[in-house]
């Protein structure tokens, strides 16, 4: 089993999208895929028409106790595709941080957890949530791979540096670097500031640049409108082109080791 | 580099390594495999008990000298009424203890004054009300109360959650009584508690909205003494009150309603 965590300190930058979008082409490869859903806002549950709030179990109940691997698959959510399941989040989970806060090991919690599921899925993806904190961490502790969407605009760019600082400074403390990279995503190429802002990422992260883009595509507001993945809504819009290119990258062997 | 930004990288070097750092055994006993998770406490469920029961222990000896406190009054309404669980002793206890907690200083030092910070919004009678996550204690589902007598109209009375018992809040009764009529109070559907901080209070809330990142220009702040204590400030672009939970709670511990005059 793989865990991908899409993480990066800035909203809006198309975080649930990408999560969204691979784990639609991943089902498609015939692949087993767990969605966790660590964001508070609960999007990517809302996106497969989940009441989070009317559920018993959560990724929230993750941390209130240890939970058994069988309690772990009762909190799972199924979708309407057979080899796509979701831990769901709760608003709860906006809480972890003051109640359970910088507790020794609470940044592990999600990684011992997935380690129990790793004969039940061949691919977890992670929604992480816009802010760094304890959910962000524990996303961060228990990926193989960081997935960092980039909206391609000068704002974002700030926020993707401080990213990448949260990312070297955790490689410390853990004492291996991550195995990242970085996703340009919501690219227009008619505008100057996308090419400039695209070129910038080039530039400055060159090892851990996608070379390619994620254009603006509206297919994947009405896939979501839709509560269908983009790879069945569209298959053959330029959004999910694009995607499917950035999974076939990301599944290179050579892209699987760590940087 | 500057000092602000090597301090700042430290608390958050500290931060991660200890978010990063397993607990040793003795103190992950704290969070075991347990048969049924309905039966089993939340960390922060033991932490308040334990809490409770330090505040217990202090009480157990200043009651014989304190005899003018509202806590007396508790006795006497608490044995009027039945709760099926628990001696009257016991139950004075608890709610000695959580009067007890109001007396403690307020927290003057907002954590939530520097830099950019997160807060929850929530819908109460058409009112939409936020607080600051780092004040905010959790949020339940609402789950039946019980009405203790000689208590003011806002207090909706005691919730029961995982043997812990809050001190529910009607919010829209609390903050508007004025508006409050019968057929506002028949529309009014509470679905979850706002825990405040470390108390024993919740709001009651309708609907849960968001959690917003705020930054600091974007509430007018109320830093003067006001006749608003509980009201930390206005978030501008929502035009809702943002609370100060720990002078809410004060305001609640000592009974007072909104005008401070109930």
């Amino acid at each position: 089993m793989e865990v991908w965590a899409v993480a990066n300190q800035k909203g809006g930058v198309g975080k649930t999208t990408t999560t969204i979008a691979l784990a639609g082409l991943l089902a498609e490869c015939g692949k087993k895929v767990l969605l966790v859903d660590t964001d508070p806002h609960a999007s990517l549950s809302y996106y497969f028409g989940i009441e989070s709030e009317d559920l018993d179990l959560s990724v929230y109940d993750l941390f209130v106790q240890v939970a058994s691997k069988e309690q772990i698959l009762q909190s799972l959510c199924p979708t309407q595709y057979s080899n796509i399941d979701i831990l769901p989040a709760t608003m709860g989970l906006a809480t972890l941080d003051r109640s359970l806060g910088a507790r020794n090991g609470m940044g592990l919690v999600l990684k011992k957890a997935m380690l129990k599921l790793s004969q039940s899925y061949d691919y977890v993806l992670i929604d992480c949530p816009p802010i760094i904190g304890v959910l962000m961490v524990n996303a961060l502790a228990a990926s193989d791979r960081i997935i960092v969407p980039v909206q391609t605009e000068f704002l974002a760019l700030k926020g993707l540096e401080r990213m990448v600082k949260t990312m070297d400074m955790m490689a410390i403390e853990q004492g291996k670097p991550f195995n990242y990279t970085i996703v340009g995503t919501m690219f227009d190429k008619r505008t100057k500031a996308s090419l400039l802002a695209y070129k910038h990422l080039q530039k400055t992260y060159p090892n851990n640049i996608w070379p390619n883009i994620i254009p603006v595509d509206t297919n994947f507001r009405n896939a979501s409108l839709a509560q269908k993945v983009p790879s069945h809504y569209s298959p053959n819009s330029r959004g999910v082109f694009s995607y499917k290119n950035l999974l076939d990258y990301l599944l290179k062997p050579s892209q699987r080791s760590i940087k | 580099m500057s000092k602000s930004l090597a301090a700042s990288k430290k608390v958050m070097k500290n931060y991660l390594s200890e978010l990063l750092t397993d607990k040793p055994p003795m103190e992950d006993s704290s969070r075991h495999d347990l048969p049924e998770r309905k039966d089993s406490k939340s960390i922060e469920e033991q932490r308040l008990e334990n809490l409770l029961k330090n505040v217990n222990a202090e009480l157990n000896i200043k009651e014989t000298s304190v005899s003018t406190t509202k806590s007396l009054n508790k006795v006497i309404d608490t044995k009027k009424i039945s709760i099926d669980e628990g001696t009257p002793e016991q139950r004075q206890d608890t709610i000695v203890a959580q009067k007890s907690s109001a007396s403690l200083p307020p927290q003057e030092d907002k954590t939530y004054r520097n830099g950019d910070f997160q807060a929850l919004f929530f819908n109460v009678g058409g009112l939409t009300v936020a607080v600051p996550l780092v004040e905010l204690g959790g949020i339940h589902p609402i789950e039946k109360t019980t009405a203790l007598m000689g208590k003011p109209e806002w207090y909706k009375g005691v919730m029961l959650y995982r043997d812990e018992k809050i001190n529910v809040v009607d919010t829209a009764l609390w903050v508007m009584p004025e508006k409050c009529d019968e057929k506002m109070k028949d529309s009014l559907n509470y679905q979850y508690v706002i825990m405040l901080g470390n108390s024993a209070w919740g709001l009651t809330a309708e609907n849960l909205v968001d959690t917003v990142v705020l930054k600091q220009d974007e509430v007018k702040w109320l830093d003067a003494p006001s006749k608003r204590p509980w009201l930390a400030g206005l978030v501008k672009d929502k035009m809702c009150a943002l609370l100060d939970v720990n002078s809410l709670i004060q305001l609640l511990n000592d009974g007072s309603g909104i005008h401070q005059d109930d």
